[in-house]
Parts: C-alpha cells; sequence; structure tokens
C-alpha cells in the first residue's frame, strides 16, 4: 500500500470514529507563539534552510516558513522550533 | 537552565559545508543528536552547535551526509578548563591546594562541648587539652575512647562523654552524674547548743531532749536540746525507763540583740578620660596572635581597655578558631572628689540592712536603730537591732555517755 493511501484511510479512520486529527498517526502539528516561535511535531526533514525561508517536509504536506532572521533553534526526530519573525507560512 | 547545562558540559562550534547542508540537520535529527543555533551563511554552508561530547558523531554524520565539518569555535567549562594545559605552574599550584587542603582537614580545628548544664565548658575542654585533645591536634590519631574514658575519670561529676570527629568538627557530647544526697549523720551523738545569747521564744525539738524551756535566758553555747533521750514506759506497763544516745535536732526561735557597723571615707577616687585614646588589632588563629602593630607594651599609665572580638563563624553557628580583635586604650587620670554624707549614708545603711537579712535567714529584726557619727572623713553608721531568729547550732556532744537502765 502506497504512502498517500495508507494516510488517507488513517484520516478516513480518524473521521469516523470522531477521534481528534492530531491523534492520527503523523499528522504534521504547528504551534504558533505569537510571531516569533513555530513548533512543528511529526516533520520529516527539512526541505530548504535559509534566514528567510526555512522549508519543512510534513509527509504529504510542504510547510514553508517565511519571515526575517529565521533560525532552526532545535531539532528532534520529532519535532523542530524554528525562531525569528515569521511573517507568513504556506501549505503545500 | 539549559544554558547552565550546555555550560558545564561544554560545546563545539561546527560549520557544515556541501551542496545541501540542510541534509546534515536532518540525519543530526533522525540519528538523536542534539543541536542549538543553525545559522546559515550560503546556500552550502551552515554552522550549528553541538555538545562537547558529539563532537565526533557530528563529524560522522556530516560525512554520512556528503558534507564537510570543520570546528570554528567552542566554549563551557571543559574548553575553559583545557585552555589551561599549557599553564604548569597554575595546574601544579591547584594539585598542591587541593592536597594541602586535604591534609589540613585531617586536624581538630573546632572542639564544641554539649549536654553540660553545671560543670563549665572551659573545665571540660582544659581537661581534654591535658589528655593531649586540643586546637591543632591531628584527628585520625585520637583514640576516641579511649580518651573519654581517661576524661571521665578526672571528672567525676560526667557520668557519660563521647567524643565525635567529623573532619576539622569535633563535637564532645556529655552527660553530668546525678549527684548523691546527703545522708544524715545519725550515729554521732550531738547536742544543740546556743549560738548566741537570747531569750528563748519557742522550741521545736525534731530528736534528743529539750533543756529549756520558754522564756528562758541563754548564753552563747548553753545546751538546749540534750543528745540523751529519755523513754518512759507507759503507766500500765511494768517497763522500764531507758535513756538513749541521739543526735539532737531542732529549732529554737530566740530574742537576741544584734549590733553592726560600717564605715565608709568621705573621699571618692573618680576618673576623667582624657584623650589619645588608640587601636590595636591582631590576628588569632586559636592560641597564636598575630599583632599588627609594633609596639604592644602599654606606656600610658592609668588607661581602660576595651576589647572587641570578631569571630569568623560557619552557617550553623559553628566558631572557627579564627578571631579578629581590636583593643582600644583609653587614658584617664585620677581624682579625689568629696562624696555627700547622706549618700554615703543611705548606701551603708542598705548594706546593713542586705547584711542582717543575710544573717538571720528565716527570722525578722523586730526593731532597729540607727546610729551615724561622722570622724576623721569617714562616716560609720551602726544597727543595734532586736530580732527573732533560730539560735540552734548542733554541736558534738562534749563526752561520750552510755545508755543507762533505770528500774522503777
Amino acid at each position: 500500500m502506497a504512502r498517500g493511501e495508507r494516510w488517507k484511510i488513517l484520516e478516513q479512520t480518524a473521521d469516523a470514529l470522531s477521534l481528534p486529527p492530531e491523534l492520527a498517526p503523523g499528522t504534521p502539528v504547528l504551534e504558533l507563539y505569537g510571531s516569533g516561535r513555530l513548533r512543528m511535531e511529526n516533520h520529516r526533514g527539512i526541505i530548504a534552510y535559509g534566514s528567510r525561508e526555512i522549508s519543512v517536509s510534513g509527509g504529504k504536506l510542504l510547510v514553508r516558513v517565511q519571515g526575517e532572521g529565521l533560525e532552526l533553534r532545535s531539532m528532534s526526530a520529532d519535532a523542530l522550533f524554528i525562531t525569528g519573525t515569521i511573517k507568513s507560512i504556506q501549505l503545500e | 537552565m539549559q544554558k547552565w547545562v550546555n555550560f558545564l558540559r561544554g560545546s563545539a562550534r561546527l560549520e557544515i559545508s556541501g551542496s545541501f547542508p540542510e541534509r546534515f540537520l536532518n540525519v543530526c535529527s533522525v540519528e538523536g543528536l542534539g543541536f542549538w543555533k543553525a545559522e546559515v551563511l550560503s546556500p552550502t554552508a551552515l554552522r550549528v552547535t553541538v555538545a562537547l561530547w558529539d563532537l565526533g558523531r557530528a563529524r560522522r554524520l556530516a560525512k554520512k551526509a556528503g558534507c564537510t565539518a570543520r570546528r570554528v569555535g567552542g566554549g563551557g567549562l571543559p574548553v575553559f578548563l583545557f585552555s589551561f594545559r599549557r599553564r604548569y605552574a597554575l595546574l601544579a599550584g591547584l594539585a598542591l591546594s587541593a592536597l594541602t587542603a586535604a591534609f589540613l582537614s585531617r586536624f581538630i580545628l573546632v572542639v564544641k562541648v554539649t549536654g553540660n548544664d553545671a560543670v563549665p565548658d572551659s573545665v571540660i575542654l582544659t581537661e581534654l587539652e591535658e589528655q593531649g585533645f586540643h586546637f591543632g591536634t591531628y584527628g585520625p590519631s585520637v583514640d576516641q575512647r579511649d580518651l573519654a574514658n581517661r576524661v571521665l575519670e578526672a571528672l567525676p561529676e560526667l557520668s557519660f562523654l563521647a567524643i565525635n570527629i567529623s573532619g576539622v568538627y569535633a563535637e564532645v557530647v556529655v552527660r553530668e552524674a546525678v549527684a548523691s544526697p546527703e545522708v544524715r549523720d545519725e550515729d554521732t551523738p550531738t547536742d544543740v547548743v546556743a549560738a548566741r545569747d537570747g531569750v528563748v521564744v519557742d522550741v521545736n525539738a525534731f530528736s534528743g531532749s529539750v533543756s529549756v524551756s520558754e522564756g528562758d535566758a541563754v548564753l552563747a553555747g548553753e545546751t538546749l536540746i540534750s543528745h540523751l533521750s529519755v523513754y518512759e514506759p507507759a503507766e500500765w506497763s511494768d517497763g522500764q525507763t531507758f535513756t538513749g544516745i541521739t543526735h539532737a535536732r531542732g529549732e529554737v526561735w530566740a530574742l537576741t540583740e544584734r549590733t553592726l557597723t560600717a564605715q565608709t571615707p568621705l573621699q571618692a577616687a573618680t576618673v576623667d578620660a582624657s584623650s589619645g585614646s588608640k587601636t590595636r588589632y591582631s590576628l588569632r588563629l586559636g592560641k597564636n596572635v598575630i599583632k599588627f602593630c609594633q609596639n604592644s607594651s602599654n606606656s600610658m599609665g592609668n588607661c581602660d581597655k576595651i576589647k572587641k572580638a570578631w569571630s569568623l563563624t560557619l552557617p550553623g553557628g559553628i566558631v572557627l578558631p579564627l578571631t579578629w580583635e581590636a583593643e582600644t586604650i583609653m587614658p584617664y587620670s585620677e581624682a579625689e572628689t568629696a562624696v555627700s554624707a547622706a549618700s554615703a549614708e543611705t548606701w551603708l545603711k542598705a548594706r546593713l540592712e542586705r547584711r542582717l537579712a543575710a544573717i538571720l535567714g528565716e527570722g525578722q529584726a523586730l526593731s532597729s536603730k540607727w546610729t551615724v557619727t561622722e570622724e576623721e572623713g569617714a562616716l560609720t553608721v551602726t544597727l543595734e537591732a532586736s530580732c527573732l531568729e533560730d539560735i540552734a547550732k548542733e554541736e558534738p556532744a562534749a563526752e561520750e555517755t552510755e545508755p543507762q537502765e533505770e528500774t522503777e
């Protein structure tokens, strides 16, 4: 089974059981604290890294964070933490 | 908090260069290698900070990600200490200091006595010192049990003594012996005699036979209660009368006359503080004193000395034997000043009243007459008092008398 299909089945199962979507394994979770800090769980790695733009893979999503003086403050296999002046977050 | 942890464990700044330096970040996150302060230098280079112990692992992961890692800096305690690796004198000094501290910590610097109430600290400390345990004693050489036994032998006022040594601190725990009650002497034949002349008012004999009655005038030394006790048989019995020897005891209250005299000169020496005080400082380490003045002798003649001391005290109240002392010497001059007769009379009367009260004990003065005379620059006060007091005084019987048996 392809990864996209498995993801879709998990989402549909969570909807059918009325479970919170964050309980579905592997779902990217983004927490934005004001405009200065962003925490992301369940990422799949950094795609591009710069002080004006950081792109992070979220599985089927690509999270593009744009701003000024962006910095990857910490990063682990599950979560990462971005600081700086965040101006926009795009999901692709 | 995290800053302190990073400082203690040390950190290394790495510059990662390669076609896709982001791969290094992803590899680190997958492998669980923590990093922080990721800074982009160019599309092909970035800098990160890793823990010092992860430096080798970070280099391997950079190679795995197709990048090169170059150390460009670092910080933290291990890096700071490592920078001293070629300062041999400093390292030798540190090692010497550590050894000195370890060696000196085996000598007794503080001795504290606890658990005593009637026996002063100074008595116990003096005895410990005589037994060879004092400031500066090498702690491991002390046989604590033997020392405690020797001190207990020398101080019978103590029933228990233990010495607990902890580094430079020695705690001497003591328990005081309970005093044995006084044993009354019942065997020695003793009379109760009059301590002074008087007229008997009341006689309470606890043992012995009463020789006087109320209203009798007695002289000092006269027997009031005899050591010879006569035991009469019951009227309806055929028993015999016994005369036994006993230790006579009792109270004999009598009217007495007492005369007390006190005298004081009407000139007194007073002191006037003069200028020119000076202060000397010294440092006391145990029993050794380091004086911070060249001439320690006193050439000022009459002077007052005020000494202040500040001891080094640890948190918890442990006083270390290191004391800073300041001794201020203030010269003064003496002068003769007249004392008013009224104040001298008041002072002497108060003294005589206190002395009479101490003499009478439970007795009391019934009446008193004061006489004040001033002669040759001195004031004399005489107190003549009529008193009610206990004049009983125990004295061993003059000669031992064998008990006699009398037959009726």
